[in-house]
């Protein structure tokens, strides 16, 4: 037991300086002052292009940049207990952007959950979290670190998923192949995030109060549950749970949902292919979450969670710390 | 079957789609291996079934039969086609196999006892070789959605409106089937033949069966069932929905399979295709009603409204008459309003008016910045610049500040029009000026962005850009956002003028941004809008239109309106971006939009002040001004004041 009383009764706290005002006046604010004296005084300073001139007596502290952003995540996949294959794929990317003050931090995460035979899935997966990256990549991050953002962040990541579309389609017609996928892609930028969505890989924020899912699954029976037409229970049960309405790579055309988040005071978030949360509680994946500090545990443990519920599709899980 | 799940897959994958379907290599030709469809066995050209029905090609293959022309041998002097129906088992479960069975025997059944000029023949039913095969008459024709598909686009209202009679009319009959109705439960384009004669046809009855109030999982095709079917139920105003979901896609070529299910009160017929007649639209969308009991009571009672639709009452007549009353009504719609009152400047007016403590402010390029009583628009006072005023007064305590072409920003009494303070820039001021706490935040042609002190009219920082600046700034947060002539929208720290983001656009930013949702909207002299992240600038989403937007963006809600010099006033969605509506002057716009009580106001270079419905855009009044309306208004109690190039100021009711 190393308890230090407290030397010293906690002491008043400092008169905050930002309590002055900040333009700082010291005339009684009555008078007229003489502008042109200011301004003579403002025109001998330096004139240098792009600069802030403030006046003479510069006692304005610096501003303090925000400290910077936290953000980590752990991405795990695993080919369940039923499967023959995996095909799932999962793609995560975190890179600073510079800013003029306080570099931001860019974030991509996908999980494409794969269909089709002879391999059809697997190769679609790849194939969508392929194309989701090397766009974004190509038409965000690169112009990013070179400064010069000019795509919008919504356009930007629903052309992506349907990048995604159009290349998985045309390789499926050229090999007469059924393939297609699902795919989540989260990108994150600043204190928001942008998903495009297409099937039933779910997007999660989880903060103090819960989780809560961001996307709309494309089933059918998901949309009832929406509707309230149909109780999630009794949904588990229903023989067209996993019957998807839209996919990637199944049509020339996808309609792809865009979700725009601001993060706020959210503290993860959590992508889950429905091999995770068709057998795992939101309950379960949240206490798991806000119970393991590592990320790289906490994501075991919720692949852990599904293999013990029996593992009956492939389990893909990425999980961000945004704070 | 659409929706096919297959072993060792974890989705279902709708195979039947338009697109694929009609693209997709034909079974057996493909490389062996290549796909992982399920390969139905499909018999050669010249076999021959019970002696009597030989085999000259293949017409389709659904997910448990194969369609294939055949002839009829038995009549030896004339040609009699008909149609081979095999069903094929590939199912690995004997259960399912069974159940298969069943269905095909039950149609089998079923159309045996049924006598309908729409519903298919049949000849012969039998097992050969262990499969089981159903003869059928031959349809000549093509189904719905190759016709749509051909006609790559809505097909017209009055083609669709006769065949949704018809295909009334076999519902019907179906439906009056004793001892039990029947429901055919898969209603959709694929399942509707025309023939050459434009007469309908219902084609496979592989799922239709007599009203059973048991539950089930059969649900036809995803797209077009009602949601009840979902839950096993299928009564005959289920298939009301699939019809109505049927003309909708005919109608407007969006395919309900791709799109959100039982989603189609979102998706209005006449939003998706603005030719359609309302009485027809209406007639489909009570079709699709989510709950079975506010659709159609009947196929019959649906007939009957369809007849009674312009589109079928009158055949003959043409569409000028319609066309003529759009013109008539366009002409005639130009209900106005009442002027409170009017006051003459020597100039232009072209600042945008304050009002506040009962007075309205204005500048004009007379140089005179002019307090006028807000109630019956007597002149209170003036002040004279030295140049021209174009840009806005605000009102911050009992000062009214506003910059003129001399290059200096003014500072007057409010009451008396007293001169308090100047303070002087290197260039002609036009930017707006902005006040937060005490601090006055304004730009100038001399490229710089000030913050001053209000009190005393000193400078508390300045920051330097490129270009002159004439956006006017906005407040929020620690920040303080405005565009320059330079292309860049900024967003400098309220506190030092320190630069937090720059983003560039790709032409000068006259246009002054709002801030809504951690957003910074704001227009570009490159025609775009742009909705930029408050945290770094970054665009969150685009609008694009067809010239510079020079109007300020005004956000109320979920909307952002502004103004394009391509004549449209947009309501655009906050969040996305999306175009809620347009308004089209057909001059140009600079002013911006103020949004007051559920109507959007704002000038036009017509010498117009337009009031619009927030909520959709349409015209509710319009005020003729002597002048290009380049001002934006400001509305108090009840009335819009604004400026006008006839060097007036309006107080108009709003």
């Amino acid at each position: 037991m190393s308890e230090n009383p407290s030397p010293e009764p906690p002491s008043a706290p400092a008169p905050d300086p930002s309590d002055t005002a900040w333009w700082s006046d010291e005339s009684d604010g009555t008078r007229p002052l003489d502008t042109h004296a200011v301004m003579a005084q403002g025109d001998v300073l330096d004139r240098r292009r792009g600069e802030t001139e403030p006046l003479a007596d510069d006692a304005l502290p610096r501003e303090t940049p925000p400290p910077p952003p936290a953000i980590a995540a752990a991405a795990m996949r695993h080919i369940g207990q039923v499967r023959e294959t995996n095909q799932d794929a999962i793609y995560t990317l975190i890179s600073s952007i510079p800013r003029e003050t306080g570099d931001a931090t860019l974030g991509l995460f996908v999980i494409a959950d794969g269909m089709g035979g002879h391999e059809g899935g697997e190769i679609a997966s790849r194939m969508a979290v392929a194309a989701v990256a090397r766009r974004v990549i190509a038409d965000l991050l690169v112009p990013a670190i070179e400064g010069s953002i000019n795509v919008s962040l919504q356009a930007l990541i629903v052309d992506a998923v349907q990048e995604a579309n159009r290349t998985i389609w045309e390789h499926a017609r050229m090999t007469g192949s059924d393939m297609g996928t699902t795919c989540t892609a989260a990108l994150l930028l600043g204190r928001s995030l942008y998903i495009g969505h297409v099937g039933d890989t779910r997007a999660y924020l989880i903060d103090a109060s819960g989780i809560h899912q961001l996307t709309t699954d494309h089933s059918a029976v998901g949309r009832l549950i929406e509707m309230g037409q149909l109780d999630p229970a009794e949904a588990r049960e229903h023989p067209l749970r996993s019957q998807l309405y839209r996919t990637i790579g199944q049509h020339p055309e996808a309609a792809v949902d865009l979700v725009f988040q601001p993060i706020g005071d959210a503290t993860h978030l959590l992508l889950a292919s429905d091999g995770l949360w068709g057998c795992v509680e939101e309950a379960t994946m949240l206490r798991i979450v806000q119970s393991i500090d590592s990320l790289q545990r906490a994501a075991r443990a919720l692949v852990d969670a599904a293999n013990r519920a029996g593992g009956p599709d492939n389990i893909s899980v990425v999980l961000v710390r945004l704070v | 079957m659409a929706l096919i799940k297959k072993p060792g897959t974890t989705k279902g994958i709708d195979l039947n789609s338009s697109s694929s379907g009609a693209e997709a290599d034909p079974q057996g030709t493909a490389a062996p291996g290549a796909g992982g469809r399920v390969v139905a066995p499909v018999m050669q050209p010249g076999v021959v079934l019970q002696g009597r029905y030989v085999i000259e090609g293949t017409l389709g293959i659904g997910g448990m039969s194969v369609v294939y022309r055949g002839r009829d041998l038995r009549f030896k002097d004339v040609v009699r086609p008909c149609a081979i129906k095999e069903m094929y088992q590939s199912a690995p479960d004997s259960n399912t196999r069974l159940l298969n069975l069943k269905n095909f025997e039950r149609e089998a059944g079923l159309l045996a006892t049924l006598q309908h000029p729409a519903i298919p023949k049949v000849f012969d039913f039998f097992e050969e070789n262990g499969r089981v095969y159903l003869i059928l008459e031959l349809i000549q024709g093509k189904d719905l959605e190759t016709v749509l598909d051909e006609a790559k686009g809505p097909l017209p209202e009055e083609r669709v409106a006769r065949w949704a009679v018809q295909l009334c009319e076999v519902l019907s009959y179906l439906h009056n089937q004793k001892p039990e109705p029947i429901v055919f439960r898969d209603m959709k384009p694929s399942n509707v033949m025309v023939t050459a004669d434009d007469r309908i046809i219902l084609i496979d009855f592989g799922i239709a069966r007599s009203l059973v109030r048991t539950r089930g999982t059969v649900i036809g095709t995803e797209g077009y069932s009602p949601p009840e079917q979902y839950k096993g139920i299928a009564e005959p105003q289920s298939d009301l929905y699939a019809l109505g979901a049927t003309l909708h896609h005919l109608l407007t070529a969006s395919d309900p399979r791709t799109e959100t299910p039982f989603t189609f009160h979102e998706r209005p017929l006449r939003q998706l295709n603005p030719q359609i007649s309302p009485e027809f639209a209406a007639v489909v969308e009570k079709a699709l009603s989510y709950d079975m009991k506010t659709r159609w009571a009947s196929a019959e009672e649906m007939r009957l409204a369809l007849l009674q639709t312009p589109t079928l009452r009158s055949k003959q007549g043409g569409g000028t008459a319609t066309a003529g009353k759009v013109a008539l009504s366009r002409a005639s719609g130009a209900a106005t309003t009442e002027l409170v009152w009017r006051f003459v400047c020597e100039d232009e007016v072209r600042s945008s008016p304050c009002v506040s403590n009962g007075m309205v402010f204005v500048g004009s390029y007379d140089t005179n910045l002019y307090a006028v009583d807000a109630g019956r628009g007597e002149f209170r006072w003036k002040y004279a610049t030295e140049g021209g005023i174009s840009s806005s007064p605000a009102v911050w305590n009992d000062i009214v500040i506003v910059g003129s072409e001399d290059g200096a920003v003014y500072a007057c009494d409010i009451r008396r029009g007293v001169l308090r303070w100047t303070f002087r820039t290197s260039k002609p001021v036009r930017s707006s000026p902005r006040v937060l706490d005490r601090v006055i935040f304004i730009g100038s042609d001399d490229q710089h962005f000030y913050a001053i002190d209000g009190l005393r009219g000193a400078q508390i920082w300045k920051y330097r850009t490129w270009m002159p600046i004439r956006s006017s700034a906005c407040i929020a947060g620690e920040s303080v956002y405005f565009g320059g002539g330079d292309g860049f929208v900024y967003a400098l720290s309220i506190k030092n003028g320190g630069v937090r983001w720059k983003q560039r656009t790709q032409q000068p930013v006259i246009s002054s941004p709002a801030f809504a949702e951690n957003m910074v909207i704001v227009g570009s002299m490159d025609n775009t809008l742009y909705a930029l992240d408050s945290e770094g600038g970054w665009p969150v989403w685009k609008y694009r239109t067809n010239h510079y937007v020079n109007s300020s963006p005004f956000v109320l809600g979920t909307r952002v309106f502004v103004g394009s010099v391509d004549g449209n006033l947009y309501a655009i969605e906050l969040k996305n971006g999306k175009l809620a509506w347009k308004y089209d002057t057909g001059s140009q716009i600079t002013s911006s939009p103020r949004v007051e009580q559920g109507r959007v106001y704002f000038g036009a270079a017509d010498g117009c002040v337009y009031c619009l419905d927030a909520a959709n855009g349409t015209l509710i009044w319009r005020y003729e001004t002597q002048g290009p309306v380049v001002s934006s208004p400001a509305i108090s109690e009840g009335v819009v004041y604004i400026g006008s190039l006839d060097h007036a100021l309006y107080a108009l009711r709003a």
